[in-house]
């Protein structure tokens, strides 16, 4: 069985994700779906694992666009639902992130 | 001619119903104690969630965008969010819903440099803003008197 790709924000990305696109900043959801999502979801078939604890916040736009943007990109949101394993002491990142993944699917 | 236990027994028995009397009192008094200090921890966190939204109605009012503003608005939204998660507050049962919907309303647009605009005062992002914090604000503190009365 195909291991799991393990993204841990914190220590992959970085500390302090902020912003939607790249002007606003270093860290932002663009760069974050770019650089490090779309990679590990296009190298292999199975499931990301992505770790959310140990940041020091979230901003809605950044996980809108890092997550709702995968469905904008092209990504089935029912396939990414099922491959994206997300991992977090607080369960309404999760959640949201979610609703993010169905509305971008309902907004196409 | 009397028992000479008899007085004893009496005595025992006595004894032995002030200590559950006394038991029974310590019980009832530390949970009371424990039903206030929960009671108090929620209504601080309605504190917070007020002041976090006079925070970031502040911060969507002002004139340029403060990046530090933001930061701090981040990371107390998110602070609080994972607090109402965690013991005690967790025994409150609030919907995970509430909370993306306050995390939402603050911080889903107009929270970044390039999309930065000053906001009017009763406009809809600002309105979002107290409709989420009044429902979350609500919920907690009905959950509150219902659990902690």
């Amino acid at each position: 069985m195909e291991q799991p790709v393990v993204i841990n924000i914190e220590r992959d990305f970085s500390k302090y994700p902020a912003g939607r696109y790249t002007p606003d900043g270093p860290f932002s959801g663009e760069q974050f779906r770019e650089e490090h999502l779309i990679p590990a979801l296009n190298n292999q078939s199975g499931r990301v694992v992505v770790e959310l604890d140990g940041a020091r916040g979230y901003g809605s736009s950044f996980l809108e666009e890092a997550f709702g943007g995968l469905v904008r990109k092209g990504f089935d949101a029912v396939q990414l639902l099922s491959r994206l394993e997300l991992q977090s002491t607080d369960a309404s990142l999760v959640e949201e992130i979610r609703e993010y993944i169905q509305e971008s699917a309902r907004a196409k | 001619m009397a028992e000479p236990c008899d007085g004893n027994w009496g005595q025992v028995a006595t004894w032995v119903l002030v200590l559950l009397g006394w038991g029974a009192v310590h019980v009832l008094s530390l949970s009371r104690e424990r039903r206030k200090e929960r009671r108090e921890t929620a209504t601080r966190l309605v504190q917070e969630l007020l002041e976090i939204e006079q925070d970031a109605v502040a911060f969507h009012l002002s004139a340029t965008y403060d990046a530090e503003a933001a930061d701090r608005l981040l990371w107390r939204t998110g602070r609080a969010i994972r607090a109402i998660q965690r013991q005690p507050l967790s025994q409150l049962c609030v919907p995970t819903r509430t909370l993306t919907a306050l995390r939402r309303s603050i911080t889903i647009s107009n929270m970044d440099r390039s999309s930065y605009k000053q906001q009017a005062p009763g406009s809809a992002l600002l309105q979002g803003i107290r409709h989420a914090t009044d429902a979350l604000v609500e919920q907690m503190e009905a959950a509150r008197d219902r659990r902690y009365a």
